[in-house]
């Protein structure tokens, strides 16, 4: 069969799994055509919040990527190495990590308040930025950092024999690699920030901080009003799907080449070596004491869990291994330029919808709740699925134009192809997705809250509810063992990645 | 016989012309770069469409064949072998099974590995071996696919001259022994000179030929002005 076929027949399986949900429960509630106020309240502040995190990442991410270029210390590859971390950890680990840091009796409230300053506030607007940001910022610094590499070393040679000024400097070296990769990175993390959910549904909530997606849990739980959800959701998919087709025309990677001789000397003042040493010292505490204290904090209790966190915890390995494989199965298949928008679409429907919508189509064959597990797995599928596409597409292209002439020279096609070419090349590729799409299944909080009951709960759900039972040692105990969980389970695909 | 019969090959505002016929046996292809050599052999492969015209190998049309299904067999200048998968893997791709390494395969790989000297390198893989031993076992490989045609696209020009002697000479024997019809792309008329009983010309657009290599080697000759 045609890639191409393959790539026509999973795009038009992805959207029937991703709309048919939808069109099931507008089929069931009819669809609300009026906004109300609230309804444009979230909108709004789903923009605004987006627009923030997104500015803010992007900008604070330069100093960051510009002192990790110029300065070499022990362990640098390293720290860039766990920059990624945060994208993995699970987000209500990180929520509980950023209330433990910033919030009202947190590490730097109660800094603040030993000198005599006011204090930070966790809770609604600023809470939510905080936290994207903290997602984000190391994203940023990697997109960014990668991209200031590739600047060939012999610009560097060349702009310092010519003695410029600092402005000059920047105009010649840094500001094309900005101007060109920076507005890609924003259009990215804007994305993401559209669609947060969890951030929002701990951090956020009431009238002033609710986004869509928020919106939409709300109007299942507490309004109970079906059709005002459809409604959201079909904004939220116009919001998002407009933003990642645009982004995918903004993010234009475009190779600078050289002779590839790094430079390794920036030729710095003393002042600016400082300079550069306060912010990445500032940026890894910023990301890693939250995580931190996550492990010092829930060390002491993580072995008098009670069982039900145990079997939280076996349920969310089980719907992870379940989720990674089904959301690199449909990688693999659509990792081409197309597949890759039909994918994408995964960030722009509400998994809350897709959720109801599956568990609506599901009533009438039976009981839905049996059904819990494999429809969690599959949204979260759905929900990893653009990010292992990220992965997965570059070197597949690249597979398939290096060995497209020697592959019909020997008459290797098919499933003969893809099992003696395609999967082999992309072991690692493999490996590394199904590494992100297991830790990002593993600490989803989004379409298990409506499933979610005594009986069937993910760990990031126990954790929701113990903090809502204001049992925070339970609790940091417990997302100390998703964080172990989330990024064991990418250790470990990833290892085998490589090792196979 | 390759029969070329008013074939026009046009990329962008790149144009080749070939009317002729090749006759069976070893025949060179000479041109200056960019001439079209590769495009005429890749053409022929079927790894690039015809704009006009048609080929035929002896009476059988092939041009609207897709590339597995015609007679030939080609070695390119590079990425002739998969360099994650063993010789035996790489040479059991043309052979029955295709899901794993049987142990006839195993045997019949064997066999022609003996025959281009590198019987002994069947487990490892493209990067443990010499460009010249990767050449052999591409080699094996199109004796495996027992295509009557064989297309070298200048596979041995990265070796030096010893070891390519050697192997053009290898291509020779092997090519008489199974009644192959090979055409070598080649920038070096000593090649030409050493087996190839023919000569094609690329010049002008066209191609030019065949003629027998000792006339066209001639000082007034078709290669006049590239020697």
């Amino acid at each position: 069969m045609a890639r191409s076929t393959v790539t026509i027949i999973c795009s038009v399986f992805l959207v029937g799994l991703l709309l048919g949900p939808l069109i099931s429960l507008i089929n069931f509630s009819g669809l609300s055509l009026s906004l109300s106020n609230s309804d444009i309240a979230a909108i709004k502040f789903t923009f605004v919040q987006a627009a923030y995190s997104a500015t803010l990442s992007t900008i604070l991410a330069i100093p960051v990527a510009k002192a990790l270029l110029r300065q070499n210390f022990w362990g640098k590859r390293f720290v860039v190495l766990i920059l990624g971390a945060p994208f993995i950890l699970p987000v209500i680990v990180a929520v509980l990590g950023l209330i433990l840091v910033f919030g009202n009796n947190g590490i730097v409230n109660n800094l603040l308040n030993l000198i005599g300053l006011g204090s930070v506030k966790i809770y609604g607007f600023w809470g939510v930025i905080l936290a994207h940001v903290f997602f984000n910022l190391p994203l940023a610094i990697r997109i960014l950092l990668q991209a200031l590499n590739d600047v060939p070393g012999e610009h560097y040679r060349l702009v310092s024999s010519l003695k410029l000024s600092f402005t000059q400097n920047f105009l010649a070296l840094e500001w094309p690699v900005l101007k060109k990769v920076c507005p890609g990175i924003w259009a990215v993390i804007f994305a993401i920030c559209l669609s947060s959910f969890a951030v929002a549904l701990t951090l956020g909530g009431g009238p002033k901080a609710t986004t869509v997606e928020l919106a939409i849990y709300q109007s299942f739980f507490y309004d109970l009003d079906f059709s005002k959800a459809a409604q959201l959701a079909l904004v939220q998919i116009v919001l998002v799907f407009s933003v990642v087709v645009a982004s995918q025309f903004i993010v234009k990677p475009k190779t600078v080449f050289g002779l590839d001789i790094k430079i390794s000397n920036h030729n710095l003042s003393d002042f600016q070596k400082i300079i550069d040493t306060v912010v990445i010292i500032i940026t890894l505490l910023f990301i890693f004491t939250p995580i931190l204290v996550i492990f010092f904090y829930g060390f002491s209790d993580v072995f008098s869990l009670p069982p039900s966190v145990f079997k939280a915890a076996s349920l969310s390995i089980q719907i992870a291994i379940l989720s990674s494989f089904l959301s690199v199965f449909l990688g693999l298949c659509l990792a081409t330029n197309t597949g890759e928008i039909f994918g994408s679409l995964g960030i722009a429907i509400s998994p809350i919808v897709m959720g109801a919508g599956t568990f609506l189509m599901l009533k009438n064959f039976g009981n839905p709740y049996l059904l819990a597990v494999p429809v969690t797995a599959m949204v979260n599928a759905l929900v990893s699925l653009p990010f292992v596409i990220r992965i997965l597409k570059p070197s597949a292209i690249e597979i398939r134009t290096e060995f497209e002439n020697l592959s019909r020279s020997v008459g290797l096609n098919g499933i003969y192809w893809v099992w003696w070419v395609f999967l082999r090349r992309l072991k690692r590729q493999i490996g590394f997705s199904l590494g992100v799409a297991s830790a990002l299944s593993m600490g989803d909080l989004g379409v298990i809250v409506l499933f979610g009951s005594g009986e069937i709960a993910t760990l990031p759900l126990k954790i929701y509810q113990l903090m809502g039972s204001y049992r925070v040692d339970e609790a940091l105990a417990s997302a100390l063992l998703l964080s172990l969980l989330a990024f064991g389970s990418f250790a470990l695909f990833d290892k085998l990645g490589r090792a196979l | 016989m390759i029969r070329f019969e008013d074939v026009i090959i046009e990329i962008g505002e790149f144009r080749l012309a070939a009317n002729m016929t090749v006759p069976k046996g070893f025949t060179s292809v000479i041109g200056q770069s960019g001439a079209g050599k590769s495009t005429l052999l890749s053409a022929l492969s079927g790894h690039r469409p015809l704009t006009s015209g048609k080929i035929f190998v002896d009476e059988t049309r092939i041009d609207l064949l897709s590339p597995n299904k015609r007679p030939c067999s080609i070695i390119f200048q590079e990425f002739n072998l998969f360099p994650h998968l063993s010789i035996v893997q790489n040479l059991n791709l043309v052979c029955g099974n295709k899901f794993f390494v049987s142990e006839s395969s195993r045997e019949k790989i064997k066999r022609v590995l003996e025959k281009v000297g590198i019987v002994e390198l069947i487990d490892r893989l493209p990067s443990e071996m010499s460009g010249g031993q990767q050449s052999r076992a591409a080699l094996a490989r199109v004796l495996l696919q027992r295509n009557p045609i064989l297309l070298l696209d200048e596979p041995f020009s990265a070796l030096g001259p010893n070891q390519k002697s050697e192997l053009i000479h290898l291509v020779d024997n092997l090519s008489k022994e199974q009644d192959i019809t090979v055409l070598l792309i080649t920038h070096d008329p000593k090649d030409a000179q050493q087996i190839a009983g023919h000569c094609l010309v690329l010049k002008d657009q066209s191609v030019l030929g065949p003629f027998e290599t000792s006339v066209a080697l001639d000082e007034d000759g078709p290669l006049k002005g590239y020697l």
